[in-house]
């Protein structure tokens, strides 16, 4: 049940404030700010709900994004929001998560290997060069990277503390 | 802009589909559209999608806040794809940056592209009551507890979208000043921290509730309602499968017909 309501919390964050400003920026080839909060609560999910919650949390997400029409690549989510919480599951069960670094240690595998198959869709939708739309899914990684390594550790510590998680 | 256009009845022919068929119309939809490159033939899918809108007696305001939001991508799309193809015809130069009347064909067909993506999936899911979607997950043979999950995720949007408005609310009265998207992103932390810890308690109340009302407690559960196949459903089923066959035997004897 919690995964769901963090995929539409994730939806809700996205779709209504920060996809919108992405999509301003950069006509929806890359999401350097709905990248940020889509690791914080894929990495949330992971954590505390572990893979079956991940999933549900990133398939709700993925749902929603085709739903809304919020982006014309939004049909790989559904792709991406599989692998994802597969790396965090995996790598978060050899890490105890009380440092920020375990976080950096965390995402930068999921969000490499889990944003790869956006680099096909942007080539294939918005009929980028390969090179391009590896370089944009590049901005996306660091962005993401860096915002959700704030927000993940902090909120995740918040929840920890607050105990509504177990 | 709403986030999410709901579901609302309207006595049409495509309303009453079965839902396996609006999702195979939606995946041929996705099919084509992605890989076609010939503008012209993605106006004509353009065309199919809004004689499907008008069919489903989906009214044009429905649609038309997408239609805005999307122009701005459309915009900056066609700008990256003038910019992307240098040739011999230069059309103006902005920021000190070329662009090249090369690129707009593909500009062009991107944003048509992007338009029959985006528009598709609105419409089938405008088209769809949320129930529908757990029945056809029942039917694909998916675990009623997680085929729930689907229509109870659609029915507790309009719930957190409100209390994500109360968080804003209470946080202004405390002085934030929260007006406008920019103020919005740079104070972010404040709101989205409540916003995902109430979520999670809300989470809990509703599986306690769920409890109570001895949701799991049978392997097996019974629905209202039932979806089948009927002959229409059928038969368009048949002609979406003709149609796929055709195209990919089109798409790999006959490339040069959309490029």
């Amino acid at each position: 049940m919690a995964s769901v309501i963090l995929g539409v919390v994730m939806t809700i964050i996205n779709a209504g404030i920060l996809e919108r400003v992405d999509t301003a920026l950069t006509g929806g080839t890359w999401f350097p700010l709905a990248g940020g909060t889509h690791s914080t609560i894929s990495v949330l999910s992971g954590l505390f709900f572990r893979l079956p919650g991940g999933w549900i949390t990133g398939e709700t997400n993925a749902l929603f994004a085709v739903i809304t029409g919020s982006t014309p690549v939004a049909w790989a989510f559904l792709i991406n929001n599989a692998i994802y919480p597969v790396i965090v599951v995996l790598v978060s069960r050899v890490l105890s998560m009380k440092k920020w670094y375990h976080y950096a240690v965390l995402l930068a595998p999921a969000i490499l290997l889990g944003y790869a198959p956006m680099i096909p869709a942007t080539h294939s939708v918005f009929q980028l060069p390969w090179s391009l739309a590896f370089k944009f899914q590049l901005l996306t990684d660091g962005a993401a990277f860096l915002i959700a390594l704030v927000l993940a550790y902090l909120i995740a510590q918040a929840i920890a503390r607050s105990r509504v998680a177990d | 802009m709403p986030v999410l256009s709901t579901y609302a009845y309207r006595d049409s022919v495509i309303s009453r589909l079965d839902p396996r068929v609006k999702v195979a119309w939606l995946v041929v939809m996705l099919m084509v559209s992605i890989t076609t490159d010939r503008p012209a033939l993605l106006a004509v899918y353009l065309l199919v999608i809004g004689m499907a809108a008008a069919a489903g007696r989906v009214p044009f305001s429905h649609l038309w806040p997408t239609i805005r939001a999307m122009l701005s991508v459309a915009a900056v799309i066609v700008f990256i794809q003038l910019f992307l193809h240098p040739g011999p015809h230069p059309m103006a130069q902005f920021l000190g940056i070329r662009l090249y009347a090369e690129g707009l064909p593909v500009g062009v067909e991107v944003a048509l592209r992007i338009y029959c993506v985006v528009l598709a999936s609105l419409l089938t899911f405008i088209w769809m009551d949320p129930t529908d979607i757990t029945l056809m997950l029942l039917k694909l043979r998916v675990n009623y507890r997680y085929a729930m999950l689907v229509s109870l995720s659609l029915r507790t949007f309009p719930l957190l979208e409100r209390e994500l408005g109360k968080i804003y609310d209470s946080q202004q009265a405390r002085g934030m000043e929260l007006r406008g998207t920019l103020r919005k992103l740079i104070r972010l932390m404040p709101v989205i921290m409540p916003f995902v810890l109430r979520a999670l308690r809300r989470a809990n109340d509703i599986a306690v509730a769920m409890e109570l009302r001895g949701f799991g407690y049978r392997k097996e559960r019974t629905w209202q309602r039932a979806i089948a196949l009927k002959q229409l459903d059928i038969v368009l089923l048949a002609i979406l499968a003709a149609v796929t066959l055709t195209y990919l035997f089109l798409r790999l004897t006959h490339p040069a017909w959309f490029r």
